[in-house]
């Protein structure tokens, strides 16, 4: 038993290591970002393509996906195996909306002439935010497998892979808040 | 036997604190409270806080002693970012002032520096 929880805390460390890691390519994005945001080779500020209501829509989406991912974990002492993957689902379920909305943005911006391609503005554009939804979508495959995981195998078994999980759901909220404030917010304000 | 119930303090505090830090930097910024350095100084402020909130309520850092070793390699991390980010920024900065091809940016440094000729 000892044994068993000091290899968790392993796990854990570890995988908190790999998050950090994950930290410092989202760094270079935003240092990449910051330095490109006016480049717009003479077309609108990225800013004029915001539209705040939608990407708060997408804030508040993300920040409740990050509690019902912490409830998820909380639920694990009460031995429901139902409320765990009710909680689960509730993540799965903001997670998709998020990224369907995300991608609706997307598209909306190539079909105006504002892609990638554009400039180099949207270019890091869209690879910081994209790879943020690249994030997402790896974790909602991720949050499936469990859901699966759980259903056939119990709690027990998935117990530890939730936990790291929950810990990759939340590190990308941050890096959300980050994308929110740095690139739509900043956006908005000019 | 009674189930134990699960503990949802931390991620209600989390929660809402959350909810109420990016609404207030939302209205801040859509209502124009605020402006110019004032207005970026008081968002980044807010964004920082909610990523305290997160990282103490969400991910549990600094909650037991144990966890100790994150706590040292997140403020690694953090002198990391902070390095690439705003080195990047720096530099890239400094690098357009360097770039004299035209007579605007000459002019532009000539400006800013003070340069009496």
């Amino acid at each position: 038993m000892q044994h068993k929880i000091h290899d968790a805390q392993k796990n854990s460390l570890g995988f908190w290591i790999y998050l950090m890691s994950d930290c410092m390519l989202f760094a270079t994005l935003f240092a990449a970002f910051a330095v490109l945001r006016n480049n717009t080779f003479g077309d609108v500020s990225l800013g004029s393509l915001v539209n705040g209501g939608y990407v708060l829509t997408q804030t508040i989406l993300l920040l409740f996906s990050s509690y019902t991912a912490s409830v998820a974990v909380s639920n694990i002492v009460t031995g429901s195996l139902k409320k765990v993957i009710f909680w689960l689902s509730a993540t799965m379920a903001l997670g998709i909306s998020f990224l369907v909305m995300e991608i609706n943005e997307f598209t909306q911006l190539v079909h105006e002439g504002h892609g990638w391609q554009a400039n180099a503005a949207m270019s890091s554009f869209f690879t910081l935010v994209g790879t943020h939804g690249l994030h997402i979508a790896v974790g909602l495959i991720w949050a499936g497998t469990l859901v699966w995981l759980a259903n056939r195998r119990g709690l027990a078994k998935v117990e530890n892979k939730l936990k790291l999980f929950s810990m990759y759901w939340h590190f990308l909220d941050v890096v959300w808040i980050c994308i929110f404030t740095v690139v739509y917010l900043r956006g908005l304000m000019s | 036997m009674i189930a134990p119930k699960p503990n949802l303090r931390n991620s209600n505090i989390g929660l809402v604190t959350s909810l109420v830090l990016t609404l207030t930097a939302y209205v801040f910024v859509v209502e124009k409270y605020l402006s110019g350095w004032l207005l970026t100084g008081f968002i980044a402020v807010l964004a920082i806080l909610q990523l305290f909130v997160q990282f103490r309520f969400f991910l549990h850092i600094g909650e037991k002693i144990s966890e100790k070793a994150k706590t040292k390699f997140l403020m690694f991390s953090i002198l990391c970012v902070s390095i690439i980010v705003f080195g990047s920024i720096w530099i890239m900065n400094n690098l357009n002032y360097n770039m004299m091809h035209n007579p605007e940016s000459v002019q532009n440094i000539i400006d800013d520096e003070l340069i009496h000729h």
